[in-house]
C-alpha cells in the first residue's frame, strides 16, 4: 500500500486526480442522508413556520398572518421570560467561565494523577439531566434535605431554595454550574495545552510576574477558545429544559420561566401550538444571531 | 507548599462532583423509608431490595427498553446514513455544500420546540404518538447532523492518498471507500455511535412530549416519579441510577471525545 506515484493514475476520463465537483457522486453519496434530514428537520421547521402563521379554532388550523408575533410582542409573559433567560443565561455563562478557567489552570500544571481529575470531569456533563435535577430536588428539599441540614449545623436557618422566589434561579444557575463547569474547564485545558511556549517564556525572561503572565499573555491567546466555550455555552442555555421543568417548572410564579419554558408551556399545556411555534422560531432567530456574532467577533 | 494547595482544591471540586451522584447511589441501596433521616446515617446496610422492587413489581423496565430500543435504532440509522454523507463533504467541492453545513449548524442552534410542534402535529395524524417509530424518527433530527459532523472529523484525519492506493488497484472510488475508508474509520464510527446513544438515552424533552405509556421512555418514567411527591426517595433514585448508569459507562468510554460532541467537532484534536 506504500504505493508512491508521481504521476496521479488514469481515475477518471479527463485523468490526473479524481475530480473534486464533478459528477454525481457526491450527490449520490449524499442523497439518503439529505432526504432524512429534511424530513426530520428541514420539513419541520417549514412546518412550524407555517403553524406560527395559524391559530387552532374548533378543531381546524385558520390562517391568522403575523398575529401570533403581533400577541407575542403585546404578551408580558413573553417579555418577563426574556428577561429571566437572559438573567439565567448571562449568569451561568460567567460563573462557569470564571470557575473553568480556574479549574483549567488547575489542571494544567502537569501534577501526577491529572488523568484522574479529568476523567471526573466527565460526569456532570454526561450525567442524565432530568436525574440531574432529581438528585438536587433531594438534596435541597427544605425539610429532609441535606443542604440545609449541613447549613443547620452551622446555625444558618432553612432555605426554601428551589421554592423561593428570590432563590429559585440562582439555586437552578448552581445546577447549571454543577453540570456545565466541567465541559467549560476541558475546553479551556484544550485551549491552555495548545498554546504556544514562546510568548509565555520570553515574558517571564523579562521579569513578568506569574499574574501579568497570565492576565496580559495567556488570556488574550485564549480568547478563541474562551468565544468558542461562551457561544456553545449561550446556545445551550437558553435551551436549557430538564432541570428547570424537572425542579421547579418554570415557577414559583414564573420567577424561572425561561423563554424556552415558557414556548414549551404555551404549546402542550396550553395548547396554543401556533403562539409557541411562533416564541420558538423568533427566540431560534436570535439565538442564531448572536451566535454568529459572538463567532465572527472573537475570530478578528 | 503550590503542589498541596492544587491538590486541596482539586479535591474540593472532586467532591462537589461526586456529591450529587453518591447521594443518589446511597439513597438507593438504603432499605426503605430510611434515606431521609437526619442526621444522616453514616452506616447502613446496603441493600438492593430498592432495584429488585423497580424491576419486578413496576413498568419501569419495559420504559428502560424503550429507551434503549429507540436509542440504538436512531444511533443505526444516523451512522449509517451519516457515514456517506460525510465523506462526501469531507472529498468533494460540490454546489449546496455550504448550504448544507449552514442546515446541520441551525439544526444545533434550533430550540427544540420549533421541531417538536410539527412532529406533534404531523405525528397525531399519521398515528405516529406514542410510538417507537415515531420518537426514533424524532431523535433522527439531532443524532444525524452530530453523526455527520462527528464523521467528519474522523474523515479529515485519513489521507486521500490510500484511496488513491486502491483505486489504483482496480478498485472504483465506491469500493474504495467501502474497503479502505469505512474499515479504517470503524473507530471513529464507534465514537459517533455512543456519543449519539448517551445523548439519545439522556433525552427527556422529545420523549416527554411525544410518548405517553407504549413508547414511554426511563427518562419519563423518572420525571413521572418525580411528579408523585409521595414515592419514596429509595426507588426514585433506585431508577435513576438505572437510568444513568449505563450513560455513565459509555460517557467513561469515549471520555476524550465527549466535548468534540458538544461542540460539533469545533474542538476535535
Amino acid at each position: 500500500m506504500q504505493a508512491t506515484t508521481t504521476r496521479r493514475p488514469d481515475l477518471t476520463v479527463a485523468g490526473a486526480r479524481p475530480r473534486l465537483g464533478r459528477g454525481a457522486d457526491p450527490y449520490l453519496l449524499l442523497v439518503p442522508a439529505l432526504a432524512v434530514l429534511f424530513l426530520v428537520s428541514v420539513y419541520p421547521t417549514i412546518y412550524a413556520f407555517y403553524l406560527s402563521l395559524t391559530t387552532h379554532v374548533g378543531g381546524v388550523n385558520e390562517f391568522v398572518g403575523l398575529e401570533n408575533y403581533a400577541q407575542m410582542v403585546r404578551d408580558p409573559l413573553f417579555w418577563d421570560s426574556l428577561r429571566v433567560t437572559a438573567t439565567f443565561v448571562i449568569g451561568v455563562i460567567a460563573i462557569e467561565l470564571a470557575l473553568g478557567l480556574g479549574l483549567a489552570l488547575l489542571l494544567n500544571q502537569g501534577l501526577p494523577g491529572e488523568w484522574f481529575f479529568r476523567t471526573l470531569l466527565v460526569l456532570p456533563m454526561a450525567a442524565t439531566p432530568i436525574v440531574v435535577a432529581l438528585a438536587w430536588r433531594i438534596m435541597l428539599n427544605s425539610t429532609f434535605g441535606i443542604v440545609n441540614y449541613v447549613l443547620g449545623l452551622f446555625g444558618i436557618p432553612p432555605q426554601g431554595w428551589l421554592g423561593s422566589a428570590q432563590l429559585a434561579l440562582p439555586t437552578l444557575m448552581l445546577i447549571d454550574a454543577w453540570q456545565w463547569t466541567p465541559f467549560v474547564a476541558l475546553i479551556l485545558l484544550a485551549g491552555l495545552q495548545s498554546l504556544p511556549r514562546g510568548p509565555l517564556e520570553a515574558a517571564r525572561l523579562d521579569g513578568a510576574t506569574e499574574f501579568q503572565v497570565f492576565r496580559h499573555i495567556t488570556v488574550p491567546l485564549l480568547g478563541r477558545v474562551i468565544a468558542i466555550a461562551a457561544v456553545f455555552r449561550f446556545v445551550d442555555a437558553v435551551k436549557t429544559f430538564d432541570i428547570i421543568y424537572g425542579t421547579t417548572g418554570g415557577g414559583p410564579g414564573t420567577t424561572t420561566q425561561t423563554t424556552n419554558i415558557f414556548s414549551f408551556l404555551t404549546g402542550f399545556r396550553w395548547g396554543q401550538l401556533g403562539y409557541a411555534a411562533a416564541i420558538a422560531i423568533t427566540l431560534t432567530f436570535v439565538v442564531s444571531l448572536i451566535a454568529a456574532r459572538l463567532l465572527s467577533s472573537s475570530s478578528d | 507548599m503550590r503542589r498541596g494547595v492544587s491538590y486541596a482544591l482539586l479535591l474540593v471540586v472532586s467532591a462537589w462532583i461526586l456529591f450529587p451522584i453518591y447521594w443518589i447511589v446511597r439513597a438507593s441501596l438504603m432499605p426503605l423509608g430510611t434515606s431521609f433521616h437526619l442526621p444522616p446515617q453514616l452506616l447502613f446496610l446496603p441493600t438492593l431490595a430498592n432495584y429488585r422492587e423497580i424491576l419486578t413489581n413496576t413498568d419501569f423496565p419495559s420504559y428502560l427498553l424503550n429507551s434503549f430500543v429507540v436509542g440504538v435504532t436512531a444511533t443505526a440509522l444516523a451512522v449509517i446514513l451519516a457515514v456517506p454523507a460525510a465523506y462526501a463533504l469531507v472529498r468533494y467541492r460540490f454546489t449546496g455544500r455550504r448550504t448544507l453545513s449552514l442546515v446541520l449548524l441551525t439544526s444545533r442552534m434550533a430550540l427544540p420546540v420549533t421541531s417538536l410542534v410539527a412532529f406533534f402535529v404531523q405525528f397525531n395524524r399519521f398515528g405516529l404518538l406514542d410510538t417507537r417509530v415515531g420518537l426514533t424518527i424524532a431523535y433522527l433530527s439531532f443524532n444525524l447532523p452530530l453523526a455527520i459532523w462527528l464523521l467528519i472529523g474522523f474523515i479529515e484525519q485519513l489521507s486521500v492518498e490510500i484511496e488513491y492506493a486502491a483505486m489504483i488497484d482496480g478498485c472504483s472510488r465506491f469500493e474504495a471507500i467501502r474497503r479502505i475508508t469505512v474499515p479504517l474509520i470503524a473507530p471513529g464510527m464507534a465514537v459517533t455511535a455512543t456519543i449519539c446513544l448517551l445523548f439519545s438515552l439522556n433525552e427527556f424533552l422529545f420523549a416527554a412530549v411525544l410518548t405517553s405509556f407504549n413508547a414511554k421512555t426511563a427518562t419519563v418514567a423518572v420525571y413521572g416519579y418525580l411528579g408523585q411527591d409521595r414515592l419514596d426517595w429509595e426507588l426514585m433514585t433506585a431508577t435513576s441510577v438505572l437510568v444513568m448508569l449505563p450513560v455513565l459507562l459509555l460517557a467513561f468510554a469515549v471520555r476524550r471525545y465527549l466535548v468534540s460532541g458538544l461542540t460539533l467537532g469545533a474542538l476535535s484534536e
